[in-house]
């Protein structure tokens, strides 16, 4: 109806710049939704894209008996397997000395499983054994480019391409360290003749498997894993464990959560927003609508055209926002795809994200217009003949009865606590909106918070040695002293350092166990290891269901050794869950579990280092030069590196604070903003009346001020416990079992959410009070009240 | 101080600019002697309330200007203003204006902190004399409008002003009430240094006020006084 919609063109522009509030922030929340989960379906689908084409393996099975490779191809559900080798082993590229890994290749072509792509340069040379593939991550880091050469155990090798591999998109070491300081890791292919030519270094024998394309993964992991155990195979990885994979992995469920979370929290802001501006729009036309019954409207007509409003007001916001998402989501995907260095990018546009976008912003339109819209059936023709507003029911406000001294505070106090209960369901909702605005900033720096404070209890708690010096030579005691005796090496201890399974029964947990002096000072325990026995991560006990002094079995595979020993103790880590022991416990508890292994052996390089700390005050790169100058010294890696690689992004963490804070303060002024005009509005005649008796200006926003920001006040306690559950909630969709964080939310951040809440109703009220002060007290006096 | 309470010299308000421009008052000049009750009457739209907003000061004049108590109101900045109103006028409005979530004796309270001590005792009285002594603890919603506008009849004089304006005051009552609250207005000038100013268009209260000034189109038509005022029951209407 022309008429009608007229109306409503001209009610929403003399509000506009409430509406317009709730168009952006329902635009906030639709982009985010359009934007970030059109990411995360196009990351999914690029990562997928990438592992078919790639052949990315399903498992990995390492060290079993020979065989192995043929038997496992007749599993139900295997497609195909290969024998593959690759060793960890110092590398020298230009300054940087760090333990890398070598991968075999043959020469005649690349393997069936675990494909690479080669960027630049060409594959490998079968006659040429100095030749190598780097991968890119490595490449740009240590910015190596085809022809390139550098060492790695003293074999001079050059690079003659420059490949992605799908096992390496995010390049981590294994699934203790996902974060891997970039300086201390490089991934080669290179022929098997290569591999060979590495000296002493020993090699792991893996069997990489894929799986039929409509395998049931779960059965075939398991039938998978029996096949490996039979085989005495001395570790098996499932590819959701695949480091690289599950890194990326949480990084998608955590866009996934994000892309529902954030549009519910700016959703349901503009939603309480639209009603209530209604909620005020149809209370001050209620003479209109009963005119308009009187005159032959239906209940329903009338309640269809207040729904309008917001269905509108829905609709344009989703619009703009479906537009900027849909932008956003090829930015996002593309920068996801480049952080994760995804090779395939299949930046799809989403139609169904995006019209689901648009539904969303029409939903909460109406959906908050309900209400409104309800009141508008309740009222009869007859509110036109009666025209002016039934009065309110006056009542003392609940800090009276609550605090009776209260009463005898002088009245203009008292009106403002009044205030609050005069429209109690626009009171609490602009105390959700301060909840749901903390909630968005707690939660979000909450993280943070928990990332800084993981890094430093890593730092300052656990890892307290400050570099691993690998040998080249047998470790001996002698080995050790040399290193402790370098200028500014405060001391050196040997660690050994094996992959493990730890079973209890039919339950197992892939990991490492370390071994370390009795009164270690390069390593932080809550009590000195226990003279035999294990100490494993928290998380590790709860899989294996045991508790102290329960044995478990510790499967060795690199050994080829098994020994049983007895739950001493558990520890609380934030960086992976590993399992310890005392270095000559387990020494000898190898010797006694396996006559075959040669005591000589673990003496080798490959599983004992030495850890080291250095002078307080010392440069470290200078201690870590001289270090690495001895000769039996192979490489030195820094263990602060990812300390060092955390700082260097703290510029970027705050900025993405200060992003989260202006969100979050945006979502709160929408809100407070629209409430704020409405309560003026409404309130107008009573403050012209108060103003014509000689209450100043001052006095009267004084009194607004007051109201809304004790309300704000009244969202900060709720805010901070459902900002601490959401951002547990947030965390938890990071961790797992390798990583079992819980949120440590600083008590800065709590403060900074709390005072930027009253920022924020501060700057709502300027434009209230603005409107108060341009009150024209003679014209209003003149009116019935409104 | 002299005995003249109001003094009106060439006011003139005019609203808007152009060919949309309304005189609401054009060279209004009169003066209003202490202890009076006025009133100002004429047809709707003549411009009575736009007067008596300029009497209150709440609306700045186009020219001219007014005394009152000693105020000069032409050049007040809004703290004069404010200070004005708060020590010189009690307003009643013709839809009595009162804060809902207060009541009633809240309402006169509000004023009565701002303007000295003994705020209980003051309300107490004031509300006593407008007859709602045993109402004090009601809020306006549970009020009927004749009670309703004798609390804002109250909230204006709480502060013991010398001068009350009063805009259509019984324009929402019945007779009976209308009559009630007249008789109160009267009662206030007896002491005889309290002016009152009622707005009405209702030529028949003009017979209760011992002067009448007639308004039409923003000018003043005439004034008269009325040497034996009638009791507010006594007049028909
Ligand atoms: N803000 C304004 N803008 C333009 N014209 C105005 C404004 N306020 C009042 N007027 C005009 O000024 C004139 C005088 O208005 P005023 O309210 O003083 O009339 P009144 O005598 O009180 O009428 P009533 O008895 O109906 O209350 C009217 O013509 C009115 O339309
Ligand atoms: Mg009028």
């Amino acid at each position: 109806m022309k008429a009608l919609s007229n109306k409503r063109r001209r009610d929403i522009g003399q509000q506009k710049w409430q509406f317009i509030a709730v168009i952006i922030t329902v635009a906030m929340g639709v982009a985010m939704f359009a934007g970030t989960f059109n990411a995360y379906l196009n990351l999914g689908t690029s990562l997928e894209a990438s592992y078919d084409r790639l052949h990315m393996a399903d498992m990995v099975v390492t060290g079993a008996d020979e065989g192995f490779v043929d038997s496992v191809q007749s599993v139900e559900g295997v497609a195909n397997a290969i024998e593959r080798r690759q060793a960890d082993v110092p590398f020298v590229i230009g300054d940087d000395d760090l333990l890398g890994r070598v991968i075999g290749f043959p020469g005649d072509g690349q393997p069936a499983i675990d494909q690479i792509d080669i960027d630049e340069g060409d594959y490998l040379d079968p006659d040429a054994p100095t030749d190598v593939l780097i991968e890119k991550h490595a490449a740009a880091n240590f910015d190596l480019g085809v022809g390139d050469s550098f060492t790695i155990a003293d074999v001079e090798v050059t690079v003659v391409g420059i490949v992605t591999s799908p096992e390496y998109l995010w390049p981590a070491r294994d699934e203790q360290s996902l974060f891997t300081p970039p300086d201390t890791f490089a991934v080669v292919f290179a022929l098997e003749e290569t591999l060979d030519g590495l000296g002493s270094t020993i090699a792991l024998d893996q069997v990489l498997v894929e799986y039929d394309e409509d395998a049931d993964r779960e059965a075939t992991d398991e039938a998978v894993e029996n096949a490996a155990s039979a085989a005495n195979a001395g570790g098996t990885q499932v590819l959701e464990d695949q480091p690289s994979n599950s890194a990326i992995n949480e990084e998608i469920s955590g866009l996934q959560s994000m892309a529902v979370a954030f549009p519910v929290l700016f959703l349901s802001a503009a939603g309480m927003a639209i009603y209530v501006i209604m909620t005020r729009l149809v209370f001050s036309q209620r003479g209109v609508i009963g005119t308009l019954r009187a005159s032959g409207f239906g209940k329903k007509q009338l309640a269809a055209h207040y729904r309008s409003y917001g269905m509108l007001v829905g609709i344009i916001g989703a619009a703009i926002g479906a537009l900027f998402g849909g932008l956003m989501a090829r930015g996002m995907t593309a920068l996801y795809t480049q952080v994760f260095s995804i090779p395939d990018l299949v930046a799809r546009f989403h139609l169904p994200t995006v019209l689901v976008a648009l539904a969303f912003g029409a939903v909460a339109g109406i959906v908050a217009s309900i209400a409104p819209a309800r009141l508008v059936m309740r009222m009869e023709p007859a509110e036109a003949m009666r025209g002016d507003v039934p009065a309110e029911a006056g009542k003392e406000s609940i800090f009276e009865k609550l605090l009776p001294p209260l009463r005898r505070a002088p009245v203009r106090w008292r009106m403002t606590l009044r205030g609050i209960g005069r429209n109690m369901k626009r009171s609490s909702t602009q105390v959700i909106g301060v909840v749901l605005a903390m909630t968005l900033i707690i939660a979000a720096v909450g993280m943070l918070d928990t990332i800084v404070r993981i890094v430093d209890r890593q730092f300052d708690e656990v890892s307290l040695s400050d570099a691993t010096a690998i040998f080249n030579v047998p470790v001996t005691p002698d080995a050790i002293a040399e290193v402790a005796g370098v200028n500014d090496v405060a001391g050196a201890e040997a660690v050994m350092t094996l992959q493990a399974s730890i079973k209890n029964g039919a339950e197992t947990f892939s990991t490492t166990i370390s071994g370390y002096e009795a009164d270690t000072t390069m390593h932080g325990f809550p009590e000195p290891l226990p003279r035999t026995g294990i100490l494993v991560g928290q998380a590790m006990g709860d899989v294996l269901d045991v508790s102290v002094g329960d044995n478990v079995t510790v499967v060795l595979g690199q050994l080829d050794a098994e020994i049983t020993t007895s739950i001493e103790g558990f520890v609380d880590e934030p960086l992976g869950t590993v399992a310890y022991m005392q270095l000559d416990t387990l020494i000898n508890s190898i010797v006694a579990s396996n006559d075959d292994v040669d005591p000589a052996l673990l003496t080798s390089p490959a599983y004992t280092t030495a850890e080291a700390r250095f002078d307080q005050g010392a440069n470290a790169e200078n201690v870590m030069d001289r270090i690495q100058d001895l000769d039996i010294v192979a490489t030195v890696v820094n263990e602060t590196a990812l300390r060092d690689a955390f700082l260097d992004y703290q510029a970027f963490f705050y900025a993405f604070i200060g992003l989260m804070v202006v969100f979050g303060a945006a979502l709160a002024f929408a809100l407070i903003f629209n409430i704020i005009s409405v309560n003026v509005a409404e309130r107008s005649s009573e403050f012209a009346s108060m103003r014509a008796n000689g209450l100043s200006y001052r006095r009267v926003a004084n009194m607004i001020a007051g109201e809304t920001f004790l309300l704000t006040a009244l969202g900060i306690l709720p805010g901070m416990l459902v900002g601490w559950w959401a951002a547990n909630a947030f965390i938890k969709s990071f961790a797992d079992e390798q990583m079992p964080i819980t949120a440590d939310v600083a008590p800065i951040t709590f403060v900074i959410a709390s005072l930027s809440m009253f920022v924020v109703a501060g700057l709502s009220l300027l434009p209230a009070l603005r409107a108060v002060k341009r009150i024209k007290v003679g014209e209003i006096v003149r009116e019935r009240s409104v | 101080m002299n005995n003249l309470a109001v003094k009106a010299t060439e006011l003139t308000k005019t609203y808007g600019e152009g060919e949309t421009a309304v005189h609401a008052l054009s060279d209004v000049t009169f003066e209003i002697p202490r202890g009076e009750f006025v009133v100002l009457q004429g047809p709707s739209g003549c411009g009575k309330t736009t007067l008596l907003n300029q009497l209150g000061a709440l609306e700045a004049p186009t020219s001219g200007d007014v005394e009152s108590n000693g105020y000069k109101l032409n050049g007040l900045d809004d703290d004069g203003r404010t200070d004005y109103r708060l020590n010189t006028v009690g307003f009643v409005f013709q839809f009595y204006n009162l804060v809902p979530s207060l009541t009633a004796y809240e309402n006169v309270a509000l004023i009565a902190e701002l303007t000295g001590d003994d705020v209980r005792k003051r309300s107490e009285q004031v509300l006593a004399s407008v007859g709602l002594g045993d109402r004090m603890d009601h809020f306006p919603g549970q009020m009927s409008g004749g009670e309703q506008q004798r609390v804002s009849i109250a909230r204006g004089l709480v502060k013991n002003p010398p001068l009350m304006l009063c805009d259509e005051p019984t324009g929402a009552l019945d007779t009976e009430t209308g009559i009630q609250v007249l008789r109160l207005l009267r009662s206030i000038t007896d002491s005889g240094d309290r002016t009152i100013v009622v707005v009405t268009h209702n030529s028949q209260i003009s017979e209760i006020a011992n002067r009448v000034i007639e308004l039409k189109d923003g000018v003043v038509l005439g004034m008269h006084l009325n040497d034996d005022p009638k009791d507010p029951g006594d007049v028909a209407w």
